[in-house]
């Protein structure tokens, strides 16, 4: 009687450990890809040889030009300079049309945080790749996960349903920037980093 | 309280920033016109509240009040007093009585910063709060249709039902922090932070600037002979310091009830 | 096995305990509260790149220097210019909202024609515009007894004006009527004093040493504010300031002195304090023989004796000592500037208290001297291809008899105080007149057809911005166009030239392009004076510009023009009113009409008197800040008065009351205030038919002054 009992226990409790790591995941993003396909190899390669700052870069009073408006693109890509499906799209869809291309933010958070690029890459000397990861040596865009309650990319919260990051890149929430601010005692207060 | 307002900022290489960031206010200039009232609501997308609304639920991180002499006319005497967060220094008032650690004292510059998006709207700050200074938001922002394109995205709107303050145009120091980081530095430019009802007051009355520098303007004039505080027997360390040639108005600031 | 009820139980258990060793339940709660944080209806400001631009401010004449901050194209706030030459960082309430006005409830963006007294709006196209007022006006030239064609200018003085005052020939009768401006009608006493080369005078108030003022609001809107605002304390070495207010002016309360004065006593207090100047000889000991030989006009000499001192400080309502201090003081700090306070608003002064007032800048030398009231030139002459043959002088309205326009034309691109909607239906022809409005915002209609055609507003076109009233030298600087006009909006001109052919006038096609480049030319080449660019803070000698084309350039970009200075003139004051006889008549036949007019404690008469608070763009929503946020202005309806007077007529603070003339009634709700004068109301100046300027006694000059009025609580 009692093992029939615990049975149905463990059967319960095995349903719903199932279902809160391994199905919840799964239900909770929505897939989508990015508007266009773009390969950061091929523009920080042998062929066009550019560098971080050259799309991404400051401006004089400091602030980040974030991702590069159509403009910057435009700037070379007005005309075919391969033969790629996306770059046939960006010129057909947006170059020619001269609409900004929808990109699907990563690391957007909410409207009150305030990051301040110049401060973390310039003084702090910290290298794009410990908050973004290998982004800027990747192929491919990887496609964007949106949670589906709180609007957010996959990306703030990490891979990981439990969120415990696997690497110094995986996730962007306010206790990740805590630990590193903690490690260095920087900027302590909450006007710094929100507005 | 007390520990965390005299540490120094201490990271590896390098040198400690302390500021004290203040204003002098100058009651013989201010002519009550209300352009630094305008000019906080815009740089921080301070919302319009309902034309049923009076002033006990408006928001207006400043607001410059109207005080008479109490004499009858002819020698009937107003002075306007603009009133903004006094900025407390020790036994911040509201910082104490927060439940849910809404808002702190940045002991680099000394700013008390009001963060709406973890308030839960209990008021309890407002109650505490000896100055009127904190405001809140009773209703959602409603902006008439396009104005919202005029918003400033270095300040994010509120949702009904949260605190606001003045914090001494944050925004407007991070600019300027941003602006010397470029050039390599950690010193905020003096030039590059003024707040925007400083900015905009069309007689000079308000100055700004760091009171722990003892050679700006400010400090000179907080250290003047009729500068006074509001409220200071309360021993909020504030600030905002006020002065005026006339003994009547500095006397309005130590008002007390008289028993009878 | 059965399954039974423990089963499910502990089946249940086993969930919860899963679920809670599962991030699901402790995720949830977490991405619930962010969605609870992200509501889509709360605003999310636009991001973009930071630019900064520069304009001038076109909202009224003085035309500060703004410095625009921009995200992308989108202008966002507005700021002072701290270097500017006239300006010196100044920026009014008004001023620092402008960039909200393009999205006005009130915007017009199409032609629109109100009738029933403006309860029916029917929109019309640009076609059906021109064809309808075409056809009015061809009637109109081949019928003239049928009433004549008018224009109302907003600013005069613009090239624009020059096609207006081209469009008035056309008609027999034609007239171009100057918009109110209390400033140049002051002024204007001393128009030709300084020979032919400097035609007018301005106040060069930024060297002034001591001012008194009857009324002008240095502070709040009068001239250039931007002058006097930035100057420090007379006890830190700066200006002293007497301020003479009925009202304690946000002025008055930054002046070193305030005398409290019945409203409508100015004049008589001007001459008071004239009487003792002449009588102690503290006037200009340079004007000992003029002075002296003024005693031979009879009226003269009876004027100043029919008020000594203690006429004038009981007429006032002050005390004879102040009026003796305040006379001492003028003759020991010359030159001293006596500025007079009718603004734009068409009130409360008139040609004796212009008179009046000004007799004492000629008294203590101001006239001609600096600090004082100086010799400037006008703008350079310009020639516009398409605009030549007649021009029709300028008329005040006050010239054109009443009933006698057909047809009105409103220029009302400049949004500041209209002329009181009663006294424009005064001169029309009654039930038949038709009235067109260029304005970018909804006005108050007027007559029985008001048309109103949108034109660009500030912000959205270059628009001119000329020599300010009261500037000592002359000045040019452009309001810059940051965002797109709507597509139905056009310059007057454009319009004119759409009714043109219907209408067969004789008129070349003309833009708004076509005369700023004429006007731009025509400083250029006068070689003077020097370009401030507000983007860098540099000055550059105008003759230092290559061509007419680079210094359009520097002004798109954010720049104003001053003249140089006037070489040294000394003023002939013979050829001023003063040393005729009929001046002195007339002042004092006005002056003993005027004596008489004092409100009678002893009943319910009150003095209605309207005044202009400094200029809002009531058209944001952040004005409501100042009224109904903050009670530091008075909010719409509301009127201030005395304790005293309220309590004489059983009024309490926050209580609605009506005041009655023989013109009409108004509701207000009345406010308290120490600091007024008793036996007086003050009601704000407004554009809808609640402005008190329709209840007052409007005469034959077109000035509203302060009116006898009654006052009664309203029960409800």
């Amino acid at each position: 009687m009692r093992l029939h009992g615990s049975i149905a226990f463990i059967v319960g409790l095995i349903l719903m450990l199932g279902i809160g790591w391994l199905v919840y995941p799964l239900a909770l993003y929505e897939t989508t890809d990015q508007p266009l396909q773009f390969s950061h190899k091929t523009h920080t390669g042998e062929k066009a040889g550019m560098a971080c700052e050259d799309c991404h870069g400051f401006r004089e009073d400091g602030t980040f030009a974030g991702i590069p408006r159509l403009e910057n693109c435009a700037n070379c890509h007005s005309e075919a300079q391969g033969t790629s499906a996306a770059e046939k799209a960006l010129i057909e869809k947006y170059v020619s049309t001269n609409q900004e291309i929808p990109w699907l933010v990563y690391s957007r958070q909410p409207e009150n945080v305030y990051f301040s690029h110049v401060q973390h890459v310039k003084l702090a000397e910290i290298k794009c790749e410990r908050c973004h990861g290998p982004h800027g040596t990747s192929e491919t865009l990887p496609p964007y996960q949106r949670n589906r309650i709180s609007g957010y990319s996959r990306n703030i919260w990490g891979q990981s349903i439990s969120g415990i990051s696997t690497a110094p890149w995986d996730g962007m929430k306010m206790d990740d920037c805590e630990h590193c601010h903690a490690e260095r005692s920087v900027g302590t207060s909450c006007m710094g980093c929100h507005k | 309280m007390s520990d965390k307002m005299d540490q120094k900022t201490e990271t590896k290489g390098h040198p400690p920033a302390n500021h004290r960031f203040g204003m002098a206010v100058d009651l013989d200039r201010c002519n009550g016109c209300g352009a630094c009232m305008l000019a906080c609501s815009v740089e921080n997308n301070v919302a319009p509240v309902p034309e049923k609304a009076d002033d006990r639920k408006g928001l207006t991180w400043i607001r410059v009040y109207k005080a008479s002499n109490g004499s009858a006319f002819p020698e009937a005497r107003t002075v306007f007093v603009p009133v903004l967060c006094q900025q407390c220094g020790h036994h911040t008032p509201c910082v104490a009585v927060c439940p849910q650690q809404a808002v702190d004292v940045d002991p680099e510059t000394g700013i008390v910063g009001q963060m709406p998006e973890r308030c839960l709207g209990c008021r309890y700050c407002m109650a505490a709060c000896p100055y009127h200074a904190r405001y809140f938001n009773w209703w959602d922002p409603v902006w008439p249709k396009g104005l919202e394109k005029t918003l400033n995205p270095a300040v994010a709107p509120r949702m009904r039902g949260v605190v606001e303050k003045c914090n001494l145009c944050h925004g407007r120091l991070q600019a300027a922090k941003a602006k010397a980081a470029a050039e390599g530095s950690r010193d905020v430019q003096p030039d590059d932070y003024q707040p925007a009802c400083v900015e905009a007051c069309p007689t000079g009355a308000l100055t700004f600037g760091d009171l722990n520098d003892p050679d700006s303007r400010v400090s000179q004039l907080a250290r003047g002979q009729n500068s006074f505080r509001l409220l200071e027997r309360l021993g909020t360390d504030p600030k905002i310091y006020y002065r005026s040639k006339r003994r009547w108005v500095r006397e309005l600031a130590e008002r007390r009830l008289s028993r009878t | 096995m059965k399954i039974d009820r423990r089963h499910l139980l502990k089946f249940m258990g086993g969930s919860a305990v899963g679920v809670v060793l599962s991030p699901l339940p402790w995720k949830v709660v977490d991405d619930v509260s962010i969605w609870t944080q992200n509501w889509s209806w709360i605003p999310v400001p636009v991001r973009g790149e930071t630019i900064f631009r520069h304009t001038s401010c076109a909202l009224c004449p003085a035309g500060c220097g703004l410095k625009v901050r921009c995200i992308g194209a989108q202008p966002i706030a507005l700021s002072g210019l701290t270097g500017h030459p006239t300006s010196h960082g100044f920026v009014c309430p008004g001023g620092l909202l402008g960039h909200h006005l393009p999205f006005s409830s009130r915007r017009v963006t199409q032609p629109v024609r109100l009738t029933k007294g403006g309860r029916e709006a029917a929109p019309l196209s640009t076609e059906q515009v021109a064809s309808d007022l075409g056809g009015v006006l061809a009637r109109l030239k081949a019928d003239p007894a049928a009433g004549r064609f008018a224009i109302i200018d907003a600013l005069p003085g613009r090239s624009t004006s020059l096609a207006y005052r081209r469009l008035a020939s056309q008609f027999p009768g034609g007239a171009y009527i100057l918009p109110p401006d209390g400033i140049r009608q002051s002024l204007g006493v001393f128009d030709g004093v300084a020979g032919d080369a400097y035609p007018e005078l301005g106040v060069d108030l930024d060297g002034a040493r001591t001012v008194v003022s009857f009324g002008a609001d240095l502070f709040e809107g009068w001239g250039t504010p931007g002058r006097f605002a930035r100057k420090p304390q007379s006890s830190d070495g700066g200006p002293r300031l007497t301020q003479i207010n009925p009202r304690y002016s946000n002025t008055a309360c930054m002046a070193d002195t305030w005398l409290p004065v019945r409203p409508g006593s100015e004049a008589i207090l001007a001459l008071g304090l004239a009487g003792v100047i002449v009588k102690e000889r503290l006037f200009n000991s340079g004007l000992s023989t003029l002075i002296d030989g003024l005693d031979e006009i009879p009226d003269f000499r009876d004027l100043l004796a029919a008020i000594p001192v203690t006429r004038a400080a009981e007429v006032c309502g002050i005390s004879p000592e102040a009026v003796m201090t305040t006379a001492r003081e003028m003759g020991a700090n010359a030159p001293c500037l006596a500025l007079l306070g009718a603004g734009y608003s068409g009130g409360p002064f008139g040609e004796d208290d212009r008179l009046a007032v000004n007799f004492l800048n000629l008294l203590s030398g101001a006239v001609g001297a600096p600090g004082g009231l100086v010799p400037r030139r006008s703008l350079p002459q310009m020639e516009i291809e398409g605009l030549t043959g007649d021009l029709v002088p300028p008329t005040d309205l006050s010239e054109v008899p009443d009933g006698s326009i057909a047809f009105l034309m409103i220029d009302a691109t400049v949004p500041r105080q209209a002329i009181p909607a009663a006294l424009i239906e005064r001169k029309l022809v009654k039930d038949k007149a038709v009235v067109v409005s260029f304005s970018a915002l909804e006005v108050q209609a007027i007559g029985r057809s008001h048309y109103v055609l949108p034109v660009p507003l500030y912000l959205e076109a270059l628009e001119e911005i000329p020599t300010s009233s009261d500037s000592p030298f002359a000045t040019l600087s452009y309001s810059v166009p940051l965002v797109p006009a709507p597509p139905a909006a056009s310059a007057p001109v454009e319009w004119i030239g759409r009714m043109a052919p219907t209408a067969g006038l004789d008129w070349a096609p003309l833009s708004a392009d076509t005369l700023n480049e004429a006007r731009i030319r025509a400083v250029w080449d006068c070689k003077r004076g020097s370009v401030y660019s507000y983007a860098d803070g540099t000055t550059k000698a105008n003759s230092e510009f290559a061509s007419a084309e680079e210094l359009g350039t520097a002004f798109k970009a954010g720049a104003c023009w001053l003249d140089s200075s006037a070489d040294s003139v000394k003023p002939d004051l013979t050829k001023s009113p003063y040393f005729k006889p009929e001046t002195w008549g007339r002042l004092k036949r006005a002056v003993n009409a005027r004596i008489e007019v004092r409100s009678k404690p002893s009943d319910d008469r009150v003095l209605l008197m309207p005044f202009t608070t400094a200029f809002l763009a009531t058209a944001s929503p952040l004005a409501g800040k100042l009224t109904h946020e903050s009670g530091l202005y008075l909010r719409p309806g509301e009127a201030l008065m005395s304790p005293s007077t309220a309590g004489r007529l059983a009024l309490r603070e926050g209580q609605k009351a009506e005041v009655e003339t023989s013109k009409g009634r108004l509701r207000v709700r009345i406010r308290l205030d120490e600091s007024a004068v008793p036996g007086t109301v003050f009601v704000p100046v407004s554009e809808t038919d609640a402005d008190p300027r329709n209840l007052c006694d409007i005469g034959e000059d077109c000035i509203w002054r302060a009116t006898p009025a009654k006052l009664r609580r309203l029960d409800v």
